[in-house]
């Protein structure tokens, strides 16, 4: 049922793209197949790598993001005391569009893998952090004193309540997260790097060979798609509950 | 003496709110002996709930004694609480939640298998063991309940208005279930209701607590709550009428006052 849904949606899709292009006649906006027929042959051609390179930095980072921000956020949330201390840190910091630092990372890490891991990290870590420490602030109290009255103590609590009550909310944000990171990832690979599927897009610009470029494009969107698809089964498999609490 | 088993000496609680302190428990006193239950009955918010969570070991910053068997709160570990709303986990199943008490104690793997199978059959509960709480009757959760605390064997069983949310034939059931456990275990039992016929039905001893800061004001011993057929007869219905009138009396001291 689903699968049939998301198809019908591509077909769609494929076909809208098919019109503009036929509408704009222009170069630079290849018809669909020809740049489908472009990914099947850059595949083999180096393309895979550039995937494999950019899915790798990608994951690092969000697994980095849930390592760090899960913990902390949950920390922050249950907390008073600590909370309000870093509180304004946060608030002040949160709105600072992080990816101005992007040229001080190159300079500081180099242009190598970490100094685009660390910059993804860095954004979708504040929204993780943000999104969890909220969530474990709003949990209710009756399922602490609840599960402290079967004799759990701060460890348990958050084995059993903290973290678990807040998954949902971790997963959303984890969802948004990527979104942020894929364009992120993108921007970092289109400056001094031969790597990644944003390098293998402005290298297609530079020549010109528009078809190739909109293979890196289908590559981009693919793996997004697909990533999403990973969270979102994810948080069916592990949220049940949730859908069935309103 | 001597057999009293929990027992409450000049309790004092104060909340902060701001920079100054509500009194919410004033000179509390009372003591219930082992095997009994005891009711608790009071207008809203006096504090039954927070008496229930220090006496439960959840709220330490009360002063005067509260001992259970003549240990601190802290001390006695063999308490069960179950509170106003359940606190069920809604991310776990039935199973999970019942054992979580056994898991969180960490009792071996096979025991927590067999004493999670056998509660949950007691409780007629076996074919509800993978659902989460969120597809359970009111009735149903009340049940898991009471079996998670159960399982761990407890004392001294703590009920915060454990059957207020039912409707009234559901509510009549899990009395009667309530003093099955009770003859067969000889737990001890306090149980904080708003509902009189209630606290005359279970309560062998019924505590009147005043509007806050609350204090209790008067002990009712009560013969009948022993086989649990004198349900509508007419000492039953005089009784409560006599605890009507004495929280009519605590209402209207707090009018007075205002
Ligand atoms: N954490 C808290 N901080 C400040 N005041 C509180 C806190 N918890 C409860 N109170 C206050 O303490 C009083 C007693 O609350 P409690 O929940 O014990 O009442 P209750 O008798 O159980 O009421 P109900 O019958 O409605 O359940 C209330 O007036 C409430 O507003
Ligand atoms: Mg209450």
């Amino acid at each position: 049922m689903m699968t049939a849904r998301y198809l019908t949606t591509g077909v769609v899709l494929l076909a809208l793209w098919w019109l503009v292009a036929f509408a704009i006649d222009h170069s630079a906006l290849p018809a669909p197949h020809r740049a489908l027929i472009s990914f099947y042959h850059q595949l083999d051609k180096g393309l895979i790598v550039h995937i494999g390179v950019s899915l790798y930095r990608v994951l690092v980072s969000l697994a980095l993001s849930l390592l760090l921000g899960v913990p902390l956020g949950l920390i922050l949330g249950r907390n008073r005391r600590l909370d309000s201390f870093l509180a304004p840190a946060i608030y002040l910091t949160f709105p600072i569009p992080k990816v101005v630092f992007m040229p001080v990372l190159f300079v500081l890490l180099g242009i190598g893998d970490l100094s685009k891991v660390v910059l993804i990290t860095l954004i979708v870590f504040y929204q993780v952090l943000v999104t969890t420490r909220d969530a474990a602030r709003h949990l209710e109290e009756a399922y602490v004193l609840s599960v402290q009255s079967l004799g759990a103590g701060t460890w348990e609590l958050y084995a059993h309540v903290y973290f678990p009550g807040c998954l949902p909310e971790i997963l959303t944000s984890l969802r948004l997260g990527l979104g942020t990171a894929m364009a992120v990832l993108f921007l970092t690979e289109t400056y001094a790097t031969r790597q990644g599927i944003g390098y293998f897009i402005m290298d297609a610009l530079s020549r010109m060979a528009y078809a190739d470029m909109f293979a890196g494009i289908l590559a981009m969107g693919l793996m997004g798609f697909f990533l999403y698809l990973v969270i979102d089964g994810l948080e069916k498999r592990v949220c049940l509950w949730k859908s069935l609490t309103k | 003496m001597g057999n009293s088993f929990l027992e409450i000496a000049s309790l004092n609680l104060a909340y902060r709110q701001g920079n100054q302190g509500v009194q919410i428990l004033n000179q509390v006193s009372f003591s219930l002996a082992e095997g009994k239950i005891g009711v608790i009955i009071g207008p809203s918010g006096c504090g039954k709930s927070t008496l229930l969570n220090v006496i439960a070991g959840l709220n330490t910053c009360y002063q005067g004694s509260v001992l259970i068997d003549g240990l601190s709160p802290r001390e006695f570990r063999d308490t069960a609480l179950i509170l106003q709303d359940y606190g069920l986990l809604p991310w776990k199943t039935v199973w999970e939640n019942v054992t979580l008490g056994l898991q969180i104690r960490k009792h071996p793997k096979q025991e927590i298998r067999e004493k999670g199978k056998m509660i949950l059959a007691k409780m007629g509960l076996a074919h509800l063991a993978h659902r989460y709480p969120a597809q359970l009757s009111g009735g149903q959760r009340q049940r898991i309940a009471i079996a998670r605390s159960l399982v761990l064997e407890p004392k001294l069983l703590l009920m915060d208005e454990p059957f207020s949310s039912l409707d009234a034939l559901t509510r009549e059931e899990m009395q009667h279930l309530l003093l099955e456990i009770w003859q067969e275990t000889g737990l001890t039992i306090l149980l904080v209701t708003h509902n009189i016929e209630e606290a005359v039905f279970l309560g062998q001893e019924i505590m009147v607590m005043t509007n806050l800061p609350g204090t209790v004001k008067e002990k009712v011993e009560n013969n009948l709550a022993v086989n649990g057929s004198h349900r509508g007869t007419h000492q039953s219905l005089e009784l409560a009428n006599y605890l009507r009138q004495s929280l009519y009396g605590v209402m209207q001291d707090v009018a007075a006052n205002q």
